[in-house]
C-alpha cells in the first residue's frame, strides 16, 4: 500500500525549505469499511452511492459475504481461529438455510421498515444503532440502497 | 423517566437549555430516541425495573458545548454519563452507571486533530473511533497501525479509559500523551506539559510539573475527557507471530517462563498461553472431536485432572496440552533475528514444538487476510465478533474480567479457584465455559486477563443465577488475591468493594475527591463504584 512512497516527514521539511509552507497531503477518496481496510466511491448515483457508504461502514463488518481467501496457499496455522464468516450472515444463513443470500446488500427482499426496524433496534446480540452513528438521513441512504433491486410485494426476513 | 431528585418542571428546563446550548436535534428526549442508549448487552435484559435508563441524551459537538452542558446540569444537579462512542459492550455499553442520568454522547466530536509522522502520535476527540481512524491514516497516507480492540467500533478514548486492550498497543490507556478535561465545574484541564500555556511538548512528554493525574480520569467520573493524545505504532517491515506447543502439562511453566523472559526484554510485544486439550467447547452446531468427552469429564473433576492424564489424553489425540505464543514486529532482519532466537530459547524445553504461524510482509494485501485477524495487524474490523456473538448469544454478554500474573503456576492456580466456585454454585449446563481454559493474553507485560462471557438468556432466573456465580467468583478471586481489571457498570460497586484494603481507603479517597472537585455530584455517579456525598448519605 504504502511500499516505495518517500517519507512523508521528509516531504514536509523539504516543502518548507522550499517555502511553500507544509501543505497537507491531498487526502484519497477513501471509505471506511467495517470488514476491515477501506473502499471507494460507489459509482451509484446520489442516496444510492451514500448509502453504499453506510452499509460499508456499519454493516458490512457482521453481513458481508462470507470471507474467501485468494486461491494460492497459504501456511497453515496450528492454532486456526478463523472463522470465515461473519456473524450476523452466519446467523441469516443458520436461520434462513440458505433461502436468501446471507449478505445483506444481496438481499431483494428487504423491506425499508424492516431495516429501520433492525438499525434502531437491534436483533439478539446485533445492538441497536444511535442516530449520531446512522443519523435519519444515512439510515434512509442505507434503506435505499438495500432494497434497490427490490422486486415489489416481498417482506423483510 | 426524570433524573433522581429533579423535578419535572427543572427537568424540562434543563432540557430547552441544553437545546439551545447544542442544537435542538442533538438533544434527544423522546423514548424512541433515548431507547437507542440502553444496554443492549443489560444482564438485566428481561427484568426491565433493574435496567439503568438514561432519561435523556445530549450530543455536544465542541468543548466549549461539553463546558455548557456540565453548567446547565449543575444549576439542576442533573446526573451526566459521558459515552464517547458507547460501544462499551459486555461492560455497559452507552447505559448510565445511575437510572435517570443524562447521557453526554460524544460522538460528533469526531475529528482527528493532528497526526505527526515524525514523532508517532494522534490526537484525536473522543468520538473518532477506530475504523474512522483507520480510513483516515490510509486516505491520507501515514504509516500507521490502529490500536484496535476486537470491535472497531469503539472510540480511542473510551476504549483507553476503560483500560481496553487491543493485539496492536496492548495496555491502550499506556499509550496515552496528554489529556484534555472539562471538570466538573467546566473548567477545562489540560495533563502533563499541556498545563503549560503555548507548550511544545503536550504530547511529547509524559509528565508536567507536580503529580501526573491522567490516570485520575480513567475508570472514574472526575472529567469529560475532549481531547487525548495516543503514541502509534508504525507499520513494521515484517510482523510475525509463532506457536510453541508441547504434548506435556508441566511444560507449560517453563513455556510462559521463556515467553516472559523474551517479554520482558522487549522482544515480544504480545504473547499468550493455551491448553488446545483443555479447551474442549467447539463452535455450536459442529460434533465435537472424540477426546472432548474425556476433556469434559477431567474438567469437571474438582482437581481438573493431573498432569498424567492430560499428557496421556493429548497423546492420544494429539491435540497440544501446553502452547504459548509469541508475536514480534519491526525491521526484517530484527524479527528474523529475534524469530531465530526465540527458536533456540524454546529448544532447551525438550518436545518444544516452535512453529512460526504468520510471518507477514508489509505491505500487506488485506485481501490475503481473514477479516477476523485483520484486528491482529492495525486493521479495525467488526468481524471478530463472530467467534464470541455466535450461536445461541441471544442478548449479548457480559464479562468476568479477572488478571492475574503471567507465570503457570498463578494461571493453573486461578483456573483451580473458577472451577471450584463453578463446581459448587453453577448448574450443570452453563458450567462448560467456564470450565474450559479460555485464552489467556499477556497483553499487558506481566499478567494474563480473561474476560469469562456471561451469556445473557430470555429466562430471567438463568441470569439472576449467572449473576450470583459472577458474584462467587469475585469474591473467591478477591479472596485469594485476584482482582478485576474492569467490569460492567452494574457490578462496578461490587467490585470496588473488593479493593479494601485498610478499611476501604481507595474508594474514601477518591470519594474525598469527588466531593471536592464535583460538590454537587452530576458527572456519573456510582461509577466504579464511587458515590457523590448527596448519594452516598441518601
Ligand atoms: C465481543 C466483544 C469483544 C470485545 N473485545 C474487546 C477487546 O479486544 N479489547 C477491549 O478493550 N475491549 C473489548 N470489548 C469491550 C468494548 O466493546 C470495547 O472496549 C469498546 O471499545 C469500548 O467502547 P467505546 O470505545 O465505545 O467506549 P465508551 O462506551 O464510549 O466508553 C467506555 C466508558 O469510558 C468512560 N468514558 C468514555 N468516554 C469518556 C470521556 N470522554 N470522558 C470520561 N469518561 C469517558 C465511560 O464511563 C464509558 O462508559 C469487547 C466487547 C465485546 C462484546
Amino acid at each position: 500500500m504504502n511500499g516505495g512512497r518517500l517519507s512523508p516527514s521528509l516531504l514536509a521539511i523539504a516543502a518548507l525549505a522550499f517555502g511553500y509552507g507544509a501543505e497537507t497531503r491531498a487526502e484519497k477518496a477513501l471509505y471506511e469499511s467495517s470488514i476491515g481496510g477501506v473502499v471507494g466511491a460507489s459509482n451509484l448515483p446520489g442516496k444510492l452511492g451514500q448509502g453504499y457508504l453506510v452499509y460499508n461502514k456499519w454493516c458490512a463488518g457482521c453481513h458481508a459475504a462470507p470471507y474467501e481467501p485468494p486461491p494460492h496457499p497459504g501456511e497453515p496455522a496450528m492454532l486456526s481461529s478463523v472463522s470465515r464468516l461473519p456473524l450476523g450472515t452466519n446467523i441469516i444463513a443458520q436461520r434462513t438455510l440458505g433461502a436468501v443470500p446471507t449478505a445483506l446488500d444481496q438481499r431483494i427482499d428487504l423491506t425499508s421498515e424492516a431495516i429501520g426496524s433492525f438499525v434502531r433496534n437491534g436483533l439478539n446480540a446485533m445492538p441497536p444503532f444511535r442516530k449520531t452513528e446512522i443519523s435519519d438521513g444515512e439510515l434512509e441512504a442505507l434503506s435505499a440502497y438495500l432494497t434497490r433491486n427490490h422486486s415489489g410485494s416481498k417482506s423483510g426476513e | 423517566m426524570l433524573p433522581p431528585n429533579v423535578s419535572k418542571s427543572d427537568f424540562a428546563a434543563a432540557l430547552q437549555e441544553f437545546e439551545s446550548a447544542v442544537g435542538k436535534e442533538w438533544v434527544y428526549s423522546v423514548d424512541d430516541d433515548v431507547a437507542l442508549y440502553r444496554d443492549a448487552y443489560s444482564p438485566f435484559a428481561v427484568e426491565p425495573p433493574l435496567q439503568m435508563l438514561a432519561s435523556a441524551a445530549v450530543a455536544p459537538s465542541s468543548v466549549e458545548q461539553v463546558q455548557q452542558v456540565v453548567r446547565i446540569a449543575n444549576k439542576y444537579k442533573i446526573p451526566l454519563y459521558t459515552v464517547s462512542t458507547g460501544r462499551n459492550l459486555g461492560y455497559g455499553g452507552s447505559s448510565p452507571a445511575q437510572s435517570g442520568s443524562v447521557v453526554v454522547d460524544l460522538k460528533r466530536m469526531n475529528r482527528v486533530l493532528e497526526v505527526n509522522e515524525a514523532e508517532a502520535f494522534v490526537v484525536v476527540e473522543p468520538g473518532v473511533n477506530f475504523i474512522e481512524l483507520y480510513r483516515y491514516f490510509e486516505a491520507n497516507g501515514h504509516p500507521f497501525m490502529v490500536a484496535t480492540p476486537e470491535p472497531g467500533w469503539g472510540s480511542l478514548i473510551g476504549n483507553a479509559l476503560d483500560h481496553g486492550v487491543s493485539y496492536v498497543m496492548g495496555d491502550n490507556f499506556a499509550s496515552a500523551r496528554g489529556l484534555e478535561v472539562v471538570l466538573p465545574n467546566g473548567e477545562v484541564l489540560r495533563t502533563g506539559m499541556g498545563a503549560l500555556p503555548n507548550s511544545r511538548l503536550w504530547h511529547a512528554f509524559p509528565y508536567g510539573f507536580g503529580p501526573n493525574i491522567n490516570g485520575l480520569f480513567s475508570q472514574s467520573n472526575f472529567g469529560i475527557v475532549t481531547k487525548m493524545g495516543f503514541s502509534l505504532a508504525r507499520k513494521p517491515a515484517m510482523q510475525a507471530e509463532f506457536t510453541v506447543s508441547s504434548a506435556k502439562s508441566d511444560d507449560l511453566y517453563p513455556l510462559i517462563g521463556v515467553a516472559q523472559a523474551m517479554r520482558q526484554q522487549g522482544l515480544l510485544y504480545l504473547s499468550s498461553a493455551a491448553s488446545p486439550i483443555r479447551s474442549p467447547m467447539g463452535p455450536p452446531g459442529i460434533e465435537p472431536p472424540p477426546h472432548a468427552r474425556r476433556a469434559r469429564e477431567l474438567l469437571n473433576r474438582r482437581d481438573g485432572g493431573s498432569p498424567d492424564e492430560w499428557d496421556q489424553l493429548g497423546v492420544e489425540s494429539g491435540v497440544p496440552v501446553s502452547v504459548v505464543t509469541g508475536s514480534v514486529r519491526g525491521p526484517t532482519q530484527i524479527v528474523q533475528a529475534t524469530l531465530d532466537y526465540a527458536r533456540e530459547q524454546f529448544a532447551k524445553i525438550p518436545g518444544a514444538k516452535f512453529h512460526i504461524d504468520k510471518a507477514l510482509r508489509f505491505p500487506l494485501n488485506l485481501d490475503e487476510i481473514p477479516p477476523d485477524q485483520r484486528p491482529k495487524i492495525g486493521v479495525p474490523s467488526l468481524w471478530p465478533f463472530a467467534s464470541l456473538a455466535m450461536g445461541d448469544t441471544r442478548r449479548g454478554m457480559y464479562f468476568f474480567s479477572p488478571v492475574c500474573r503471567a507465570t503457570a503456576e498463578d494461571l493453573f492456580a486461578i483456573r483451580q479457584t473458577v472451577r471450584e466456585v463453578v463446581l459448587d454454585h453453577a448448574d450443570e449446563s452453563i458450567r462448560d465455559l467456564f470450565l474450559g481454559w479460555i485464552l489467556a493474553n499477556t497483553v499487558y507485560p506481566n499478567a494474563f486477563i480473561f474476560a469469562y462471557p456471561f451469556a445473557i438468556t430470555d429466562d430471567a432466573s438463568v441470569n439472576k443465577k449467572y449473576r450470583d456465580l459472577f458474584t462467587r467468583l469475585v469474591d473467591t478471586c478477591a479472596e485469594r488475591g485476584w482482582g478485576e481489571y474492569r467490569t460492567h457498570v452494574a457490578f462496578q460497586s461490587e467490585v470496588m468493594n473488593q479493593y479494601s484494603l485498610n478499611n476501604h481507603v481507595l474508594r474514601r479517597f477518591c470519594e474525598s475527591v469527588k466531593d471536592a472537585i464535583d460538590p454537587n455530584g452530576i458527572l456519573a455517579p456510582g461509577k466504579s463504584g464511587i458515590w457523590p456525598r448527596r448519594m452516598r448519605e441518601g
